[in-house]
């Protein structure tokens, strides 16, 4: 039921409120019941009808307490046989600026200006300490909106006599009170005016008719808001953001624009945005927010493109990350279960409506906010008040190291075991041809584009790869993969020369070996290096030559030809190695790849 | 918008408002023909109305409206 994502239809939780109650009631939920008073300076009706639907919809069945107009002081200080009878479990004191019941003005000095101040902080002290006394439970406190006419114009802010000025102190000494008492909260009435447009909110229609604090419209904003700290209070915040990368993280796809084509970071405006909705999420972590990746990516392509230098969240920042071609609602449930977390508390954060609607239909208790453009998701999610705190601990901080921990354990149990069932799985075939002339191009381009699974980044023209392929010393092998997702087309590249030395050794050298890092972990470059070898036989060579030249990118490759059986023979300060094969010893690595 | 426009769009304002898809109204139909319709009833309903029509309805207004013809008036008055 979406009637509570952000932004609100308010005309219709108003008008069909009675509809949706029933509803809401309707729903398979295991109901938490709680007893809620509100005691009111102002009419609170329509903030009792709003705020049951808010509560209902956090799976809290709400029983309400509504104090006379205007009796919120009496009620809790003179007593009330009712509100004691009533017992509640958690308290809304629904004040705001109309119920301060004197102003200082520019008659007063500074000194009777700060008098005022302590009286009136004191009328509520003596409230709250009243109502702690006698039912010791949670209170929720409006702190004051302004009022939207300033007697003395801007003065009104700066000088001690003026009501802003009054107001912004009164909240502070609130502020400070939240601070040094447990169970006592905030409802910051001071922001949702601000938020909502002072003058819009302030109305006076609804004041003088019907003695409501603000107007009709902005109430479920404010239900909204009180009941975030009521169902944050009952440990129902959500706990997991879990994210989508491609135009959600950063724009652009990164599998096809490259890792350097994504938007990021502060170069232009769109990489901007992305880099503040990063920054948002990684300050997210500070108040126990949990981040986890679901996207459709190579696995690769997404860890290269949470590495961009410009991004703020690096890989490390994720307790899990699915990159892979699952449904993502699998991947959701997956998530849960490594965390061993209910998918309640998950908050799916997707741009492509069309993955959210089936997260939405396969995964119902999932929060899937409309996010809509790249600039509106912080506040899509913030207004959201997902994880709206009222308690911080140590804990929180250190909640991602916990998942963290807790996901890899749970994803080598499962994955270890079959991970060569998981890529039979994939259904590889590939095809490794010599440098035919219609790939020449696509092969001229790998060499010219691919950094990091490259051992000696030797860029090449065109011509240069004609010319290795039409001369007969020179072994080229051009690989193809396709899995059932798709065809990869040429995804690596090989070459070599055979050389002769005084002794009339032959050796293979290995002067170019590169593949796209969509492809890793598949076991393509040991179907590689099983042909290469083979190759290197038939032309009569016994010995093969492997060189790494390393560069800011390549470090990926630096034991490539260890783990291949090769021996390092030589290695200078700059680390460019040189490593040796015997052939006769080379041990055919298993693949998971058919030949085609 | 002709008047059983405007009633059209009262009655489906009042059906959702009272959760009752059955409730016809006529001109005639005041506070006292329908259970339920007290003062914070229909402050629900006068914030419906100039929600769906796009009108502003003044404090002495409101006041004086007494059935739901006289809505109708206003909300007539508004449009022209």
């Amino acid at each position: 039921m979406g009637y509570f994502d952000y932004p609100l239809d308010t005309a219709y939780l108003l008008r069909k409120k009675r509809g949706i109650k029933k509803e809401l009631l309707a729903k398979d939920c295991n109901w938490i019941e709680k007893k809620v008073a509100v005691l009111g300076g102002s009419t609170t009706n329509e903030v009792v009808s709003q705020l049951e639907l808010v509560l209902l919809n956090y799976g809290i069945k709400a029983e309400f307490y509504q104090s006379e107009y205007g009796q919120y002081w009496q009620d809790g200080v003179l007593g009330n046989e009712e509100l004691d009878a009533f017992n509640p479990d958690i308290i809304v004191v629904y004040t705001s600026w109309r119920n301060i019941t004197t102003f200082p003005t520019t008659l007063n000095t500074p000194e009777e200006a700060t008098e005022i101040l302590d009286s009136q902080y004191k009328h509520f002290t003596t409230l709250w300490e009243a109502l702690e006394k006698k039912f010791n439970c949670p209170i929720i406190q409006n702190n004051f909106d302004r009022p939207n006419y300033r007697i003395m114009g801007n003065r009104d802010i700066w000088d001690d006599r003026g009501r802003s000025n009054f107001i912004a102190k009164l909240n502070l000494k609130f502020s400070e009170y939240a601070m040094s008492h447990e169970n006592f909260y905030i409802n910051d009435l001071d922001y949702l005016a601000a938020d909502y447009g002072l003058s819009a909110w302030a109305d006076s229609t609804y004041w003088h008719m019907y003695k409501y604090a603000c107007n009709l419209d902005a109430i479920p904003y404010v239900a909204g808001s009180i009941g975030n700290i009521i169902k944050s209070i009952y440990g129902k915040n959500k706990k997991v953001f879990v994210l989508d990368l491609d135009n959600t993280l950063w724009g652009g796809i990164v599998g096809d624009d490259g890792v350097e084509g994504i938007a990021i970071g502060p170069e232009v405006p769109m990489g901007q945005v992305y880099a503040e909705f990063q920054q948002y999420l990684k300050d997210m972590q500070q108040v126990g927010a949990v981040l986890a990746i679901d996207s459709k990516n190579e696995h690769e392509n997404a860890i290269a493109g949470l590495n961009h230098p410009s991004g703020i969240l690096k890989p490390d920042d994720f307790v899990d990350i699915k990159a892979n071609w699952e449904p993502k609602d699998r991947n959701i449930v997956e998530i849960a279960n490594e965390l061993t977390l209910g998918v309640d508390s998950f908050v799916f954060v997707d741009d492509n409506p069309a993955e959210r609607e089936i997260v939405k239909a396969q995964v119902p208790s999932v929060s899937v906010p409309d996010i809509g453009k790249v600039d509106d998701y912080i506040r899509v999610l913030d207004h959201g008040g997902y994880f709206e705190t009222t308690t911080l601990s140590k804990e929180d901080l250190a909640k991602t190291a916990q998942y963290h921990a807790k996901a890899q354990a749970a994803q080598e149990q499962a994955s270890f075991a079959d991970y060569g069932e998981y890529l039979d799985s994939l259904q590889m075939t590939a095809e490794i041809t010599s440098f035919e002339p219609i790939i020449l191009q696509r092969v001229a381009q790998l060499t010219n584009k691919s950094n990091q699974f490259n051992l000696t980044t030797l860029r090449c023209t065109e011509d240069d790869i004609k010319s290795m392929e039409e001369n007969d010393s020179h072994i080229c092998l051009a690989g193809r993969l396709i899995d059932k997702f798709a065809d990869n087309g040429v995804v690596t590249v090989v070459a070599g020369e055979i050389v002769e030395n005084s002794a009339q050794v032959k050796a293979l050298d290995i002067k170019l070996w590169l593949m796209s890092c969509r492809v890793l972990k598949r076991g393509m470059e040991d179907l590689m290096m099983n042909t290469l070898v083979a190759e290197a036989k038939t032309k009569g060579a016994s010995k093969i030559v492997g060189h790494y030249y390393p560069t800011a990118k390549n470090g990926m490759v630096k034991e490539f030809f260890g783990d291949f059986g090769f021996s390092k023979v030589s290695e200078d300060a700059d680390g460019n190695a040189q490593w040796e094969l015997d052939i006769a010893s080379y041990e055919q690595k298993e693949v998971h790849i058919e030949s085609k | 918008m002709t008047r059983a426009e405007i009633m059209n769009g009262l009655t489906e304002i009042f059906r959702d408002v009272f959760e009752d898809d059955s409730l016809v109204l006529t001109e005639d139909t005041n506070a006292n023909d329908i259970d339920d319709w007290d003062s914070l009833m229909h402050i629900t309903i006068l914030q419906a109305v100039q929600g769906e029509f796009n009108v502003e309805f003044g404090i002495d207004e409101i006041t004086s409206m007494k059935n739901v013809g006289e809505m109708i008036n206003l909300v007539e008055s508004k449009l022209k």
